[in-house]
Formats: structure tokens, sequence, C-alpha cells
């Protein structure tokens, strides 16, 4: 086993994303600590047993993490003193003073975008790897040097840990994030980016041709110029294309055992990047437009994602579900759409779902791409994976899926019979018979019988439509197959003896957005 | 009982295994706690905010950036030269004298152009176009083609010697460039010091926007007519030309939005100077290899000068800008963070004590063979500089400064 640890010194991480430059990145991926490790050895003389011992370890696999969520500092631009010219101004106009002299200086925009961990230290660990005792050495050594990961102003102290925490990000086929990281090679591409042989052999001959005179001086001129065709080598900054996924570690299960439904209680969030700003009422047409891309991107589709046989006929096991995420419960709440959650059925393996689903989330170089939904009248949405550090509420997945005792739903439960008592006659039995219905829709799922189902057309979540279909406000009635009957729904609260944990997605549209519950404690 | 820092204590942290001196420092409004305060703005005329978690509270709270990074380090290196005026510090410091040019300034330039007070220190476009006259020479030449800028033109931090001796604050403060060139292929030297300060549970108060009542009552219809001297003249009628009173400060004024500022609960400076940072620089003498004694010497210097920096900040004061002065509720104690999960040992240092701890490691350095210059070095600024600065003045007299740049 190898572990890396790493302290943040003030608290910060400022590091910047390198697909957004507007965003910080966090965690620090793995790639950034191996180029830190890589910076401390070559600027420190490159011993080669260091040299060796990166090569060892790039060639390690990829590190499991424990870090901590951070919460980002808004990116501000801060304007900063150019130094190609110290000019007072530019063009006609005088330039705004400097602050500590009475000069002026053209500035640039810059941003510094940083995050605040949660807590300051994080681990990257090998659980397989075997080092040597020189290779520990060596890289003991390197992290003793290793200044900062990111910006210069990102100070880290770093060291080998014998004995580090329990890992909490671990490497997978998919996951709610994607990391660079390094391999073979990638030391070696370091430094020809780097090209340091090159450029301090341009500047040695340039100091000779300086000091000499005459013919040899003209000499060296020849040789400059064969050897560098004129140009001046430089540094290049590396870019590092190898990304990898990294899902959640689930914490093992303590004595109590929590029951939960059918469904995997990681969720796949999907964000609303771009699309016209509306309610729940839209999820039946958004989640049509989302299953029908899903199956465009996996061809042939598995079972466990159509939601078919292989004969074309329903299937008969839980499948892949689609959850709209609106923003419900809050003081002013208002039920507008801000994501979607894929709910995979229990029992898919990592794999299966990574292959699943990479079509739909990634390009052919296997970089993350936006999901574009085509909306008809409201025209082209697009998704793209949640991956923030720290995302508003209704878009974190532990949000919909915490063990509680108490439920209620976001949208309505479509009743998967129709109850024999007429409402109109007989408000309390009907009552009774629905939440009996319900109750039953547990069981069928695998989740203990509620002890009190309360049912009502009016949503306990504040901002979530009401259960009664109009022409201006409303859910919608799910549609239905010609000849089939339309479907009772209704908004319901629940209570379970213990607490169980979610996604909990009830009735006959619980595939297509219909009967998402929320944990909820009455009277909040 | 907290003891004082020594340069024992010091040399043991920069020679061994420690990581950092860390100073979390707790401040208040100086109106007192629960006073508004003003944070910087910037482009788009935003505050900086993020959320924390505290101890003890469920949620995040807000907090806000009260003072950054690089204003920080611009404070703490106008501190040394502040102290450096006063004469109770001596440090290396190349100066820039405006006094005495042929070239007559509508203002004659008063602040203190130094290393200290330069954006890019040793590196700076000003002090790159400023002339030396060395020793034994009559006449002067550009700094960029003395010996001075010689000795660090080929400078790394395994040979930081040169800048040592002419220009420690930038081994300190970290800097980019060479004597000719901003950036590119020049000297790169990390910064070894970082400091900030964030506001804790912060309130944001909303923009405010009014009116500003003339006390003559003169109201906006009354025109006035501007003459190209400058002078003015109440319109007869309303007619082309005519203008409204508030273009020369008269009759009901709009002003704002502006900014209503922060209360917060408290707000929390924390500097920490990077030890690794440090060991990264080695010194050679005399053109011969870094021995570890010099190294050692040398890298205890500039922690020395780190902490008086820090101190004599904070002995300034935190005045940060207008209607945003803080108080430090405690005096100002360092942690050595060294073996990670263990507690940390604490020292404390006073400004006079961070003075005399530096003057004691260069003594100490110069014995080993380290020495830096006693006195400034002073240049003056080229022909072509002072025309540039004479032409902004005369630019920003006739049509006012471009505003460019941070609220």
């Amino acid at each position: 086993m190898l572990a890396l640890g790493i302290r943040y010194l003030t608290g910060y991480a400022v590091a910047t994303d390198a697909a957004n430059r507007d965003l910080p990145e966090w965690p620090p991926h793995p790639a950034r600590v191996f180029m830190a490790l890589a910076a401390a050895m070559f600027e420190t003389g490159e011993a080669q047993e260091e040299r060796s011992a990166l090569e060892w370890l790039e060639q390690q696999g990829n590190p499991f993490l424990r870090v901590s969520e951070a919460e980002p500092r808004d990116v501000v631009k801060h304007h900063v003193p150019v130094n190609d010219s110290g000019a007072p101004v530019k063009g006609k106009k005088a330039l705004t003073q400097l602050q500590s002299v009475a000069l002026g200086r053209v500035r640039q925009p810059r941003t510094f975008p940083r995050v605040r961990p949660h807590e300051d230290t994080v681990f990257l660990v090998w659980p397989n790897a075997e080092p040597s005792e020189r290779e520990r050495s060596a890289l003991a050594s390197i992290c003793a040097k290793v200044i900062r990961i990111g910006h210069s102003s990102s100070l880290v102290q770093m060291w080998l840990e014998q004995a580090p925490p329990e890992c909490n990000l671990e490497p997978a086929d998919s996951g709610e994030k994607r990391l660079r990281t390094m391999g073979a090679g990638t030391l070696e591409y370091l430094e020809s980016m780097f090209n340091k042989g090159e450029i301090e052999a341009h500047a040695e001959l340039s100091e000779r041709i300086n000091s000499a005179k005459g013919a040899s001086k003209r000499k060296l001129k020849e040789e400059l110029a064969e050897r560098f065709g004129g140009r001046e080598p430089v540094s290049l900054r590396p870019t590092i294309s190898q990304w990898q996924a990294y899902e959640r570690v689930r914490p093992p299960k303590t004595g109590q055992i929590v029951a939960s439904g059918v469904f995997d209680p990681e969720l796949l969030v999907l964000t609303i990047d771009e699309g016209p700003i509306v309610g729940l009422e839209t999820t039946w047409q958004f989640l049509t437009a989302m299953h029908k891309t899903i199956l465009t991107t996996c061809d042939p589709a598995p079972e466990w994602l159509s939601g078919h046989a292989a004969d074309g006929s329903p299937s008969e096991r839980p499948h892949v579900a689609l959850m709209p995420l609106a923003f419900v419960g809050q003081q002013y709440a208002d039920g507008h759409l801000m994501g979607v959650a894929i709910a995979m059925p229990k029992g898919v393996a990592a794999r299966d779902r990574g292959r699943a689903l990479r079509g739909l989330l990634y390009n052919n170089q296997g970089i993350p791409k936006p999901v574009e939904l085509k909306l008809g009248p409201l025209g082209t949405w697009k998704l793209a994976r949640e991956t923030r550090p720290s995302p508003p509420v209704t878009l974190q997945g532990p949000v919909w899926t915490r063990p509680s005792d108490t439920w209620a739903t976001v949208t309505p439960i479509v009743l998967d019979r129709h109850p024999k008592t007429e409402r109109a006659k007989n408000r309390d039995q009907w009552s009774r018979e629905v939440a009996e219905i319900i109750a039953e829709s547990c069981e069928r799922q695998g989740l203990p019988r509620p002890e009190y189902v309360d049912v009502d057309k009016t949503s306990w979540h504040r901002g979530a439509p009401r259960a009664v279909a109009g022409k201006s406000a409303g859910f919608p009635l799910m549609p239905v197959k010609e000849g089939q009957g339309i479907r009772q729904q209704v908004h319901a609260w629940l209570r379970f003896e213990e607490p169980v944990e979610g996604p909990l997605l009830l009735g006959a549209g619980r595939y297509r957005g219909y009967g998402v519950c929320r944990p909820c404690k009455r009277g909040t | 009982m907290i003891e004082a820092l020594t340069l024992d204590v010091l040399k043991e942290a920069v020679t061994g295994t420690a990581a950092a001196f860390r100073c979390r420092t707790q401040l208040q409004p100086a109106g007192g706690e629960g006073d508004k305060v003003f944070p910087p703005t910037y482009a788009g005329a935003v505050y900086a905010t993020e959320m924390r978690r505290l101890p003890g509270r469920e949620e995040p709270v807000e907090c806000v950036l009260l003072d950054s990074v690089q204003s920080q380090a611009n404070r703490m290196e106008e501190a040394l030269q502040q102290a450096v005026d006063d004469e109770r510090l001596k440090i290396p410091v190349i100066e820039v004298d405006f006094e005495g040019s042929e070239t007559q300034l509508l203002q004659p330039i008063n602040s203190r152009v130094t290393s200290l007070t330069v954006p890019h220190r040793l590196a700076d476009a000003i002090l790159r176009d400023s002339a030396v006259v060395e020793e034994g020479e009559n006449s002067g030449k550009l700094f960029r083609d003395s010996t001075y800028a010689a000795s660090w033109r080929g400078t790394s931090p395994a040979n930081a010697s040169p800048i040592y001796e002419l220009c420690p604050t930038a081994l300190l403060f970290g800097f980019w460039g060479s004597p000719e060139k901003p950036g590119g292929l020049g000297a790169k030297f990390q910064r070894c010091v970082v400091s900030e300060i964030v506001g804790i549970d912060a309130v944001i108060s909303e923009s405010r926007q009014g009116l500003r009542q003339d006390p003559l009552g003169i109201v906006k219809r009354a025109q006035v007519v501007l003459r190209e001297d400058g002078a003015w003249e109440v319109a007869r009628e309303e007619k082309k030309g005519g203008t409204r009173p508030s273009e020369i400060n008269h009759g009901p004024i709009l002003f704002g939005p502006t900014h209503g500022g922060v209360t917060v609960k408290s707000a929390e400076q924390m500097v920490v100077l990077s030890l690794p940072a440090l060991r990264r620089l080695q010194f050679g003498v005399n053109g011969g290899s870094p021995r570890r004694e010099i190294n050692d010497a040398g890298r205890t210097v500039l922690a020395a000068l780190g902490l008086c920096a820090a101190a004599l900040a904070a002995e300034k004061g935190f005045d940060l800008r207008s209607r945003c002065l803080l108080w430090p509720t405690e005096p100002q104690i360092w942690e050595i963070l060294d073996k990670p999960g263990a507690e940390p040992k604490k020292v404390t240092l006073t400004s006079e004590a961070a003075i005399q701890l530096l003057h004691e490691a260069a003594e100490y350095a110069e014995k080993v063979g380290l020495a830096w210059r006693k006195e400034p070095l002073v240049l003056k600024p080229s022909d072509q500089l002072m025309q540039l600065v004479k032409k902004s003045q005369e630019l920003a007299a006739a049509q006012g400064a471009e505003a460019e740049g941070d609220v």
C-alpha cells in the first residue's frame, strides 16, 4: 500500500478546472498531484532515484482518494498590473495609478478560482502498490519538497502516510466525478513539454554569441540557426488528457440495515444547463425525450435500461427510472425543473452501467459532452452531468435518497388500480382505499408497509403542482394508450416504522417521473 | 504560557521537518462587533463570497473576502518600507529617485518607488527602465545593462544568492522575470508567504442609491451654458447647448447604486509562511556550490523576514480601505506546523522582537559568507520614462484618468 497525504496549509485549494477556467478544480486530480511531484523533482536536481520512483508511481494505476466536500468562493476578476510595459499611458489616455506609487499601469483581468474544503487534508491511496524501500524513501523526499498544488498561493504540506483513513472516492467505469490521471510515459511527456534541455542550450549558445567576436561569432550564429531554426525554444503547458471516472465508495453497512426499494440509492444527476425555465408540469415531455435519447445512444439497450424484454414486451423486472428534480420545499420554491436523476435498478454491475451510458455522457475521445434534448415547442435543452463540489440542494442525490421514516410526493402517484369507492360519494372510504393501494405499491417494491399514509390533492412540498390536472395549473394526468382509462393520481404523505432509503418512486408512472417522493417531516 | 520565538527555535524549524509557520488572528470592526465594514468590490461590482462550515453550526455560513492575497502582500511590503524609512529596519532595497530630473512634471512623484512598492518587485518595468551609476563610473547605464542585472540574469532557486544580496524581499514574496524581459524565460521564484483576511458569517446589505438634495434648492430645469474656458452662465431660456446644473455640481444629484457593505460576526487573518518554499532556495557564495550551512543561514534570514513583515503589517493596523478598519482581538500567535496530526508548537513574536530576530539572523548569515547590501541601491528614471510620466500627467489633467481596474 502506498498513500500520499496533502494538507492545504491556508485552508484553501486554489486551482483552476482544466475544462473551464472560471471554475475551481476539486478534488485535486491525481494528475495535478503527480505534476506537483514531478516539478519538485525536476526543480531540485533530478536525482535518479527520485526520477525512478516517479516512473514507478505513474504505472501504479489510478489511486483511491479520501477527500471532503468543498465550498467554492465566487470567481471574481482581479485586475492585476502587467509588466510587459511600465508605461503610465495607453494611447492618449493616462492609466489608473497603482495603489502603492503614483504611476499608472495597464491592468489585465485574472481569476483565481478556489475552494475551501471541509477538511484541509486529502489522501491518495494505491492499496495494492508495493513500493520498495528505495522507492518509498525517494517519494518521501519528493513529497517534502512540494510547495504547492495549483496556484502559487495554494501552499501545501505533502508526505507519505503510513495509516491513511478510509477512502471515499474510487476509480469506476462511471461515476459522478471525472479526474485527470497519469499513466506510463506521463513523466517523460512532462519533461518534453518543459523542454529544459533545449531552452538551456539556446541560452548558453546565445551567451557565447554575445561574448564572441568576428568569425567565431558568425560561426556560433550559424550553429544557433541550424539547431533551432531561428526560433527560441519555449516551455509548453502540459495537457493531460487521460481521464478516469470516480464514484463514491459506499460506506460498509454497520449493524443496522436500512430498508430500501428496488432502486440503487446512487443517482446519476444531470443538470439542465440550457433551456427554458419550466415547471414540473413539463415532466412527461421532458422525460420522454430523455428516455428516447438514452436509447438512441445505447443500441441495443439492455432490458434494465429500455424497460422492454427481448421480444419487445414490457419488462416485468425493475428497470431504469427517470426522476425530475425540481425546486420544491423551500420558502420561495416554485417547482421549476433543475435537472433529472437516473435511478438504476439494483443488481446492475457498475461496469454494465458505465458501458450502457457511455454514449450518452461522453464523446468518442472520452471527453464529457452535453446531453441534447429536442422538445419541439419547448426548444432544445442541454443537460450536463452534475459534478460541482457543492451543487444546489435540489441537484444533490442524497437529498432524494437519504434514509427517512417520513416521505411525501413531489409528483403525484398514479394509482396502480382504480379504487372501488367513488371519492365524491364516500371520501373517507376512498381515502382508505387509496392509502391501501399505495401501501401495496411499496410492498411490491420490497419496501416495508408504511404504518400510515395520508392522501390529498396538494403536495406537502411547497412549490410542487397539485395532483388535479387543469387548464392553467396542476400536474397533467399520465398519458395512457388508446383504449385504456385515465388513471387517478394523488399526492401522499407516508410514515414508516423505521427509516427507509430512497429513491422512493411509487405507482404506475414511477419510471417516467410520477410518484417521486422526497423525505418530508410534517409541518416543514 | 506561550514562549517568544527565538533564533534557535526558528533555525530548528527551518532546518528540520516543519512545514510552515501559520498565524490565525481574529479581528473585529473598529466600531465594535456587528458594525458594518466594506469589502473590496470586483469587476461587475461584486463581493467575493463563499460558504464556510463552522464547528457547532449545522449549515454553512456566508463569508466574504475582506483583503486578498495580493493586497496583503502589498501591505506587508509597505510595512517593511515604512520600517526602513523609520530606520528601524535594515534590509536591501532598490529605490528609484525621481527628484532632480531635468524633465519637469506637473506633479512631483512623492511616493516611494522602491522594490517594495512596485508591483513586480525586482523584475518590475520601472526598475528596468531606470538607470544606475555603478561604482567607479561617472555616467549611468540602464539597470538592465548593469552588472547588478548581469548578476541576477541567470538566477534560479538553485542559485538565489545574487537576489538575496540585492533584493531578498523578492525571494520572500515571489517574482518572475529577467532584467530584460517580463516573465518568459526569466527567473521564477515562488512566493513563500501567503496571507488573506476573510469576514465570517457575513450579512450583506443591499445596494443603495439616492438623491443629493441641493441646499440652495436649485432645480434641474434651471439650465446653464458651459463655456470653453470652464466658466458657465445661466441659460436665458431652454435652448440648445444648455445643460443641467448637476454638470457643474449644482442642483439635485443622483448617486449610486452604491454597495451597502456587510456585517460580520468576526474576521480572520490567516498568514502562512511555507518552509518547503524556503528550503527550495540555495545560496552559493564566491562562485562556489551551495553549502548546507549557508543555505540554512539564508533560509533562516528569509523566514525571519517573512515573520517580520507580518508583524510590522499587523503593527500598522488593519485599515484596509474606507470604512473597513479592523482591530485584532488577540495578539499574533504563530503555530509551527510539523508532523501532520500533531499539536503544533506555539510561539509569539512582537514587531520589535521580529526586527531583532531578523538582524541577528542576517548577521549570522554574513558570518558564514552570505551577505546582503547595507545601503539602498539608488536608480534614476530614464529620460524616456520621465517623458512618459510627464505625458501621463498632462493627459490626466486634460482628460481625466481612464478608470481601469478594481473599484
